[in-house]
């Protein structure tokens, strides 16, 4: 998987969130889109967005890392970058 | 001698706040919302209260891989949390210490040539957790399991969440567990039962009785507007929540119901100003007297 690939990918569950006017770029910061407070326990945008973009690379046969920290203030392209580049 | 001990509790929670922070700020994907309010209870005491919520995923717990179990149309993770809610004078207390995690069912899309997840065809989360529960005198503890299911609903064509859905979350659960009493009866507090709105906001007020089992189903509504309109640089939302059980066992109704005008201080909508009711403690007392109040939360 291509950091473009995964930026698209990124960037489509994004969508599903953002009940703003903002647009989704790969400038965006996670943290605008995502919550831990929309939803009930751990069933919250943040929970899910992380689960379906671990989920995205178990699938397509990349390995699944330990995600950097403070990912929520990270890029859609920061973030992205890091995943596939982590030791 | 209950304010000096609910003091030290508030002390204690203080700490357990800053050694939480410390180890959010060193190693963790900022899992930690804290909240402070001045409040008005129903016995017209002013105090404060304290929210703490805080939950981290398990590889950030033990540096090693998350519990993630992935299927071709469904996932399961698995994540701790601590939730607190505590103040002194009479306020409301709960602490809930949860192992929790979702399984998740979804259809599936091509994005880039990557198969991932279709949310935007709706999907389902079924939240499930094994905790205890308690109050801040410890006085009694329910263990618990919780199963429950909360929908997503689909987004229309040009991506907007069909309204009223947008902001409204809904989900169900069965609760069931045991409750163990720590303190003699003498000692427990308890409240007569025709003033049952006017009591202590300490005290517990369920029909589930001591070392007994429970049985719940349990209700929730919720609405986050988030940063509905903006006033100069700050952000205005409403938020609140209905929560509802149904004790199955003793047939009683219990409930806790908020509601808050939110004012955001930041774009990232991490820090914000609330001026919030709160009618009913949840559990595990169900208390059924009002807190008024208003204060800051911030999400590390």
């Amino acid at each position: 998987m291509t950091h473009k690939q995964l930026q698209s990918v990124m960037k489509f569950q994004l969508k599903y969130f953002n009940n703003s006017e903002v647009k989704i770029t790969d400038d965006t910061i996670h943290r605008e889109i995502l919550s831990r407070q929309d939803g009930f326990g751990y069933a919250n945008s943040k929970y899910i967005y992380r689960a379906v973009i671990r989920w995205t690379l178990i699938q397509n046969k990349q390995d699944d890392k330990a995600w950097p920290k403070h990912w929520i203030d990270l890029s859609v392209k920061e973030l992205a970058l890091k995943i596939l580049t982590a030791e | 001698m209950n304010q000096k001990r609910n003091i030290n509790i508030c002390w204690i929670a203080l700490c357990l706040i800053l050694n939480f922070s410390a180890v959010a700020q060193e190693q963790d994907d900022t899992p930690l919302d804290i909240s402070i309010k001045t409040i008005l209870t129903d016995f017209q005491n002013e105090a404060i209260s304290l929210g703490i919520d805080y939950a981290r995923s398990l590889d950030s717990l033990f540096q090693t891989k998350d519990i993630l179990l992935a299927q071709d149309k469904s996932l399961f993770q698995l994540t701790p949390g601590i939730h607190v809610q505590t103040g002194t004078e009479d306020a409301f207390s709960s602490i809930q210490l949860k192992l929790s995690g979702i399984f998740m069912t979804f259809k599936t899309t091509y994005v880039g040539n990557q198969v991932t997840p279709d949310l935007n065809k709706g999907f389902q989360t079924f939240p499930i957790s094994l905790g205890i529960e308690t109050n801040n005198r410890f006085n009694t503890l329910n263990t618990l399991a919780e199963a429950g299911w909360v929908p997503w609903f689909k987004k229309n064509p040009n991506g907007n969440m069909l309204n009223p859905f947008r902001t409204i979350r809904l989900g169900l659960f069965v609760q069931s567990g045991y409750k163990f009493n720590f303190v003699k009866d003498s000692l427990a507090i308890t409240c007569p039962k025709d003033t049952l709105n006017l009591c202590d906001g300490e005290a517990d007020e369920s029909h589930e009785a001591p070392n007994s089992f429970l049985l719940r189903a349990k209700g929730s509504l919720k609405i986050d507007t988030q940063n509905l309109i903006t006033v100069g640089n700050v952000g205005l939302g409403l938020s609140g929540a209905a929560h509802g059980w149904y004790d199955i066992k003793n047939n009683a109704w219990y409930y806790r119901a908020q509601a808050a005008l939110r004012m955001y201080f930041s774009r990232q909508n991490n820090k914000y100003f609330d001026i919030a009711y709160q009618k009913g403690s949840g559990a595990p007392n169900f208390n059924a007297g009002s807190q008024f109040g208003m204060g800051l939360t911030v999400a590390f």
